[in-house]
């Protein structure tokens, strides 16, 4: 597809307009970045005060705990915990991970890394970022509406979040929300395939976009196709609880006529594990590309593994029965959906082997992106594994609803996108903001968040393994759990030093944005896609000139090269 | 050398009109896309309900006249073909013919509008309220969901009056005609689907 020329807006000169409201794609990628960071601590609060329910049932969270559930002396009450697990779910996903690794990473990488000025609609991309905002408050005032927010779960089933569930107004608040919050995600979406569509720097095949862009744009398909089956389920969900209709209840629920529970589960479904992929898929393609990028080799199968992402997002599209095995399927369906499911093994294992290729006999610095990469390849690993057995019908009737479930989705969703996520802040933060955080302190955060961030996860996949239900208040109530209260210490205190691994991070990343003096280099991690073309951070314009592009992303260690082992995509593959 | 610069700013105009329509339709059929998921969404719950009921309408509800429905069918139909003759007109530059064609689509838009009111009004009429169980609550919430983008769609048309100028050229708004046509088109194969799923099947 041709490239044309961008007709580009003036530069800002108010603060307004250079920093409110900025049609550029870089201030709303690192607008996006704040606003996500903002969220991350919100429901990051919320884990550790979930946690420490689980931990020392009755006893007052400690320190601000009396500030905040005075009526119980600081004892955080049962209804609250449900509200504080629901409540957690939805800000880490669509609050939090959606914000950092599409919107500001969408944002900023696009027109950066396929060779364009700005994203396509400009417009739409700031409007795309207001949105979210006002869902974010949406969401935010629920908080402190009369019945406080919505604790139906993250998951909001029928009839726990219909009237009959939940009276308050939060819930209603919860789907407005997070239907505007759709809007938001589907305008982004539409700009951000336009983009790579028609945007991409002459002489640039799908083939030689980096892989970020690759994780990227099927994200986008993926959120531009499903994200309108939630919609539908919100309106229908909201007329139940606003307008009295009875779409999803059912029996002595329905005051009249008869609705089904188990449809907004379907539709929730629908989109709901197409919404794993949205997450995970720009961390993979973040991922693939650092392994290479540090592992000074060019990315082993690059091809197989934009094409192993692809049919990931076609296959994934297929298989959201397996999340309602219980619900008294067929089990003509259920091993359909099992097949299906255990398929996704195939393409999964191809760029698995293929990161483990890129690194195989490579030069490897470990710098923290590289971190973060390699944590990304372990987490990952195990998460995917552990989705096996929830992904079979025998095993998963057994581990539904349990601590199990938790792990393994924490593991592939929030532990792998988590870490993509710093990894591509740390790796970009020089184009971002033009300056480099510090390495010894995000080593050291990385250890930290591993070590803490497995104590918690792995811990809860024993602990579900063991029985331990999941969403209960005090599962201690139960004889057979209370020989597990060590275990769940252990795991509210390998949180509570991620949690305070975090701070580190957040020290680091503002001394970085704002105090730190030295300015960083064009290209400091000598890399040659081509943001590093330019200078950091990036200028208002990104390209003086439109490169054209002559090789891949991922062209290291070409033994014809002389003094650097890396070459610019703007640069003929160099030939003894 | 002036007649050389000028034909190659032309030749450049028309690449650039070239680019835009073809970014705004990858844009809109992305957009399609989307908003389809939501109507087949809505089209699923009518499908499970359907098919989960023994009999349809369930509870001794009995069909709706199809007066309204059928009308309103008639009239987004027509304004979907007023608005292509409307292109036409102005592909061969003529400004009046496309006016009134403009103006007739935008009407009859307006008119589905009406009947679609007319439809809630004798619903109710006939004591079929939103709350009156999973056939009226259907009815209502899919033909008000459809109705928000029809009041949409009226809204993105009226973006196409600069083009009703005098001696505007064609090429230069012809993305914007597009787009909001597609949208309009999709509205009125939307509400086709509904008439056939909610009233006749």
């Amino acid at each position: 597809m041709a490239f044309f020329e961008q007709h580009i807006h003036d530069e800002p000169k108010t603060f307004l307009s250079k920093y409110i409201i900025s049609y550029d794609h870089k201030v709303i990628g690192k607008q996006f970045l704040w606003y996500g960071i903002f969220f991350l601590g919100v429901g990051g609060m919320m884990a550790l005060m979930i946690r420490w329910a689980l931990a020392y049932p009755g006893v007052a969270f400690p320190v601000i705990g009396k500030f905040i559930f005075p009526a119980t002396q600081g004892v955080i009450p049962p209804d609250t915990y449900a509200m504080l697990f629901s409540m957690h779910g939805t800000i880490m996903i669509f609050y939090a991970i959606t914000p950092i690794l599409i919107g500001a990473f969408g944002n900023f990488c696009i027109p950066l890394l396929i060779g364009a000025r700005d994203m396509v609609f400009p417009t739409a991309n700031m409007l795309s970022f207001w949105f979210a905002v006002v869902s974010g408050l949406i969401l935010l005032i629920s908080l402190f509406t009369p019945l406080g927010a919505a604790a139906g779960g993250w998951t909001s089933y029928p009839t726990l979040s219909t009237m009959v569930g939940s009276p308050g107004i939060g819930q209603t608040l919860w789907c407005l929300a997070l239907f505007v919050l759709g809007i938001s995600s589907t305008m982004g979406a539409v700009n951000y395939i336009t983009t790579i569509i028609t945007l991409r720097a002459p002489g640039m095949g799908y083939f030689d976009m980096p892989l970020t862009i690759w994780g990227l744009w099927l994200t986008a398909i993926l959120n531009a196709i499903f994200l309108p089956v939630l919609g539908a389920g919100l309106l229908l969900l909201i007329f139940d609880r606003v307008f009295g209709t009875t779409f999803f209840l059912a029996g002595a629920a329905a005051t009249s006529g008869t609705g089904d529970p188990v449809l907004f589960q379907h539709v929730f479904w629908i989109f709901g594990h197409p919404e794993v992929y949205i997450l995970i898929l720009p961390a993979w393609g973040i991922v693939s590309d650092l392994l290479s990028f540090f592992a000074r080799k060019p990315a082993f199968g690059a091809k197989a593994t934009a094409l192993a992402m692809t049919s990931v997002t076609v296959l994934s599209t297929l298989v959201y029965g397996h999340h309602m095995f219980t619900t008294q399927m067929s089990p003509l369906l259920t091993q359909t959906f099992m097949t299906l499911t255990m398929t996704i093994s195939i393409p999964s294992a191809i760029f698995f082997a293929n990161w483990l290729g890129t690194i195989w006999k490579g030069s490897i610095q470990f710098t923290s992106p590289m971190l973060f990469s390699l944590g990304v390849v372990f987490v990952f690993g195990l998460g995917g594994l552990t989705g096996l057995y929830l992904g079979t019908v025998t095993t998963d009737l057994y581990l539904h609803d349990t601590y199990f479930v938790v792990g393994h989705f924490h593991y592939t969703m929030a532990a792998s996108v988590l870490l993509g996520g710093f990894a591509g802040t740390y790796f970009w933060m020089p184009k971002m903001f033009g300056t480099m955080m510090n390495e010894f302190w995000a080593k050291v955060h990385f250890w930290i968040t591993m070590i803490g961030l497995n104590g918690v996860f792995m811990g809860m996949m024993i602990v579900g393994f063991a029985g331990m239900h999941r969403r209960i208040y005090n599962p201690f109530v139960y004889e057979f759990l209370e020989r597990l209260i060590p275990l769940n210490m252990f795991i509210t205190w390998s949180a509570i030093l991620m949690g305070f691994a975090q701070i580190i991070f957040v020290i680091n990343f503002v001394h970085a944005v704002f105090f730190r003096k030295e300015k960083a280099s064009a290209n400091p991690w000598k890399v040659g896609t081509l943001e590093w073309t330019i200078p950091s951070p990036a200028p208002h314009y990104n390209f003086k000139e439109i490169p054209v592009v002559k090789c891949g992303p991922h062209e290291f260690g070409n033994p014809a090269l002389v003094g650097r082992d890396y070459q610019y995509q703007t640069e003929e593959v160099a030939k003894a | 050398m002036i007649e050389t610069m000028n034909t190659n700013l032309l030749t450049e105009q028309n690449r650039q009109n070239e680019m835009q329509k073809l970014r705004s339709s990858i844009a809109m059929s992305v957009l399609l896309v989307s908003f389809s998921m939501l109507f087949a969404t809505l089209i699923l719950s009518f499908v499970v309900f359907r098919l989960s009921s023994d009999m349809w309408p369930p509870m001794g509800m009995e069909r709706l006249p199809l007066l309204f429905p059928v009308l309103s069918t008639v009239l987004i139909l027509v304004s979907s073909l007023t608005f292509e003759f409307f292109v036409g007109a102005l592909k061969k530059a003529d400004t009046e013919l496309a006016r009134i064609l403009f103006v007739s689509t935008w009407v009859l838009g307006l008119g589905f509008m009406a009947t679609q009111f007319l439809l809630w009004n004798q619903m109710q009429e006939l004591g079929y309220v939103l709350e009156t169980g999973i056939f009226a609550s259907m009815i209502y919430s899919f033909t008000w969901i459809h109705a928000a983008h029809i009041i949409l769609g009226l809204a993105w048309l009226l973006f196409l009056i600069p083009a009703l100028k005098q001696q505007v050229s064609f090429s230069s708004f012809e993305a914007r005609i597009l787009s909001a046509g597609k949208f309009w088109h999709f509205l009125g194969i939307v509400w086709v689907l509904l008439f056939i799923t909610l009233f006749v099947v």
